[in-house]
């Protein structure tokens, strides 16, 4: 066991708390560092000086009358079955609460229709108001055209198709 | 949990009130003591340990005779202290304050008495200031009140390991404060 390992356990040493095989590889690392030594023996010190000041403090305690007083004004009191609600806590009630609304709202949102759906729809069913129709300036009325939305960019492609299938694009 | 534990409180849940009495007076001091090192102030320790009298009594339908008392009400003070606790910091966040610290609570009508136990108080307060909440509850529970890993893992609720990891820095830091502070009570030990 080197310097590093042995500082780790060292404060659980002072208290016992290491199991037999661990305690002895930090002996036997202690045995041979004056530095670990010396720490492992301040810390059980201070762990001896810790509950020897506990031990000398003097305890705080109610006075007989207000002991009487506290214990009449407890068994005044009704004892209580808590509901199995009352024992969940409060975190993952919300918690509950906020996933069945995001399911709720997701699953609105996934059956509401897309504007870019209704969009292209729309626009292959009947062409837009505004949208300059060649055909129709020339006084001919014999094209088909088809609207492509990019999502990405939002560019909007218009194709007019003739009678012969001959396509011309307009970029928006 | 030992029989006579068992018996009183079965009593006390058949109606005999009288039994909560003996059931809780050995928790009395011990209780409060812990409450006061939490809540480093007698008369929030007061209302602490009160508040988890009361809480046992009140739900003491939900305690399991299987299990251990001691854990069990050692459990709900520390639940008592952490709220208290937290209605502090709101507060004191609030009135912009400082915590109320005190020193004078017992070593009765002797002065000399009193000051030594107020001394030998503010050092062990002063040890502990050093310490997290958790560290601190951890510190408590197994140095000070000498419950093993496994009691003080059930009473806060958390794993063996955990306990281990706070408790080895608290001692760490511990052992800082009073070597940096208090040299004199490790040059007392051998």
């Amino acid at each position: 066991m080197n310097c590093k390992k042995s500082e780790k356990h060292i404060p659980l040493l002072a208290g016992n708390e290491l199991s037999a095989t661990k305690a002895a590889k930090v002996r036997a690392h202690l045995e041979k560092c004056e530095a670990c030594l010396r720490e492992a023996s301040e810390i059980e010190g201070a762990l001896k000086a810790a509950k020897t000041l506990a031990r000398l403090e003097g305890a705080a305690d109610w006075s007989e009358s207000e002991w009487r007083h506290l214990l009449r004004s407890i068994t005044a009191t009704k004892i209580e079955k808590k509901s199995v609600w009352a024992g969940l806590s409060l975190k993952p009630v919300l918690a509950g609460s906020l996933a069945l609304i995001l399911i709720i709202a997701g699953t609105f949102l996934f059956l509401r229709k897309s504007p870019t759906q209704l969009n292209t729809q729309s626009a292959l069913q009947a062409p837009s108001q505004n949208m300059v129709k060649p055909d129709e300036q020339n006084g001919k009325q014999d094209g088909q055209p088809i609207t492509i939305i990019s999502k990405e960019s939002g560019l909007k492609i218009i194709w007019f198709y003739n009678k012969n299938f001959n396509g011309e694009g307009y970029g928006k | 949990m030992n029989e006579r534990e068992k018996t009183l409180v079965e009593r006390v849940l058949s109606g005999d009130l009288s039994a909560f009495e003996p059931l809780i007076t050995p928790y009395r001091k011990p209780l409060l003591g812990l409450a006061y090192r939490i809540a480093r102030n007698s008369e929030d320790a007061k209302e602490v340990a009160q508040e988890t009298f009361l809480r046992a009594f009140k739900y003491l339908k939900n305690f399991n005779v299987e299990k251990s008392f001691k854990s069990w009400i050692y459990q709900i003070l520390v639940h008592a202290a952490r709220n208290y606790r937290n209605k502090q910091v709101k507060y004191e966040t609030l009135m912009m304050s400082e915590p109320v610290k005190e020193t004078a609570v017992a070593g009765g009508d002797d002065p000399e008495r009193r000051h030594d136990d107020e001394e030998i108080r503010s050092r062990l307060m002063d040890c502990l200031d050093v310490l997290t909440p958790r560290e601190k509850e951890v510190f408590l529970l197994r140095d000070i009140e000498e419950m093993n890993i496994q009691e003080t893992a059930g009473i806060l609720r958390c794993s063996a390991i955990s306990v281990r990891v706070h408790l080895s820095a608290a001692r760490k830091k511990i052992k800082e404060r009073i070597k940096d502070r208090y040299p004199e009570y490790l040059e007392r030990e051998p």
